[in-house]
């Protein structure tokens, strides 16, 4: 390898070692500024959420720590209020508060969904009469619509003797009409 | 036996110079020849030599290139007298005429102990991609080598595309490059040598501990990963 092959070859050695430097730099100071706020009180250290000394890696971590610790503190205020009669339990959900937590997490929304797709799913009835609807459509026409006794239609909301029917427009969405039984 | 690295490409804005940069700072003694409409180089000092272009090509091509090759006789007596290993920068708009013009005394120059080597910039814009076929056609009769950069300023360039262009020559890729803000006025004001240069103190009070460190290092970086995409081009040149 001639000198200036070798000179160049150091150049890229040294611009390597200079952007590890640097890299090593942000690294010192974000773990001194990690350090230093894990000192907080849990409180304070949401005003830091944000801190721009702190590496992703670091922020993730602060992160967590609250995170946990608001979790822990959730567990302990519900256990100690005397809701839990049962100790079994109580013991259990200490020991596991952890996995219970994330359970909740998923579940909640699941359980959420359910609801509202429940509340959401209308009654089949088949018509006993000739009846007249007024449909109105996704777009905010009004169509009326002529059953006679036998056919089917979808009540979704009742009140007293007067229901909502629904029907899905293909395209464009829901056509409600007041049905009055 | 002297060689000479030409970095090129017709269009503006592909980052030819941060390139020619990059060489420089690879290269560490190597003087520049800079061929461009305006001086763009001035942090290097001495090592450079600036020969001015007209910026309106249009005009010189309408004298039947009589005024292009007489613009040119500067560069090329340069070219003669070039003793090491040189770095040549040219300008948008100029190196099609110079390699046209070059392409006539490239024999001579060869004869007299100079190596060619050529180093092509190519972005995705379709401008930038549509010039590297007629520069590697102008060029392969007399540059010994030829490189071509990728860089991803404005993202990949098509691999189908690149690879119908590269016509054998060496192919290096530069990342696009995201900066802490405040970074690039450094870069703008005094190109890839300053980063050695700067002040970490006074970095740090104009633009706080965090920020100041995040820009050191995206300069850092955005310098070792231009050094790298002419690594190749580089080596040759001292090789």
């Amino acid at each position: 390898m001639s000198e200036q092959s070798k000179q160049v070859a150091n150049q890229f050695s040294a611009a390597d070692k200079r952007l590890k430097n640097a890299k090593d730099a942000i690294r010192r100071v974000s773990e001194q500024r990690l350090s230093e706020l894990m000192k907080l009180p849990e409180r304070k250290r949401f005003e830091h959420l944000e801190d721009a000394s702190l590496t992703s890696a670091d922020r993730n971590k602060f992160r967590r720590s609250i995170a946990v610790r608001l979790n822990r503190e959730k567990v302990q205020f519900v256990l100690s209020s005397g809701r839990f009669r049962m100790r079994p339990v109580a013991n259990w959900v200490r020991r596991r508060w952890f996995p219970v937590m994330i359970a909740t997490v998923i579940a909640a929304p699941s359980v959420t969904f359910t609801l509202m797709a429940w509340k959401n799913t209308g009654d089949r009835i088949n018509l006993s009469k000739e009846v007249t609807l007024d449909w109105k459509m996704p777009s905010g026409l009004i169509e009326h619509q002529s059953y006679k006794s036998g056919d089917t239609l979808v009540i979704v909301r009742e009140s007293g003797t007067r229901s909502v029917a629904r029907r899905w427009i293909l395209g464009q969405g829901y056509a409600t009409a007041v049905y009055a039984q | 036996m002297s060689r000479m690295m030409l970095v090129l490409q017709e269009k503006g804005g592909v980052g030819k110079t941060v390139f020619a940069r990059a060489l420089a700072e690879a290269v560490e003694d190597a003087p520049i020849i800079e061929i461009d409409a305006s001086h763009r180089m001035r942090e290097l000092g001495d090592r450079v030599k600036f020969f001015k272009m007209r910026a309106d090509r249009k005009a010189i091509e309408r004298t039947g290139g009589k005024a292009a090759r007489a613009e040119f006789d500067a560069v090329l007596d340069a070219f003669a007298a070039a003793k090491v290993a040189t770095i040549v920068d040219v300008g948008a708009n100029t190196s099609v005429t110079f390699c046209e013009v070059l392409s006539e005394v490239a024999p001579e120059l060869t004869k007299a102990g100079v190596a060619f080597g050529i180093c092509i910039v190519v972005t995705s814009e379709p401008g930038a991609l549509a010039e590297v076929p007629r520069l590697m056609s102008l060029t392969k009769p007399w540059a010994k080598t030829r490189f071509l950069i990728e860089n991803r300023l404005h993202g990949n360039v098509d691999p189908s595309s690149l690879k119908k262009v590269t016509d054998g020559a060496i192919v290096t890729s530069f990342e696009q490059q995201t900066l802490e803000d405040g970074a690039d006025q450094y870069l703008q004001a005094g190109g890839l040598s300053m980063i050695a240069k700067l002040d970490p103190e006074k970095l740090r009070e104009k633009h706080g501990l965090g920020s100041a460190l995040r820009i050191r290092k995206d300069l850092e970086r955005f310098r070792l990963e231009a050094m790298q995409a002419v690594r190749p081009a580089a080596e040759w040149l001292v090789g």
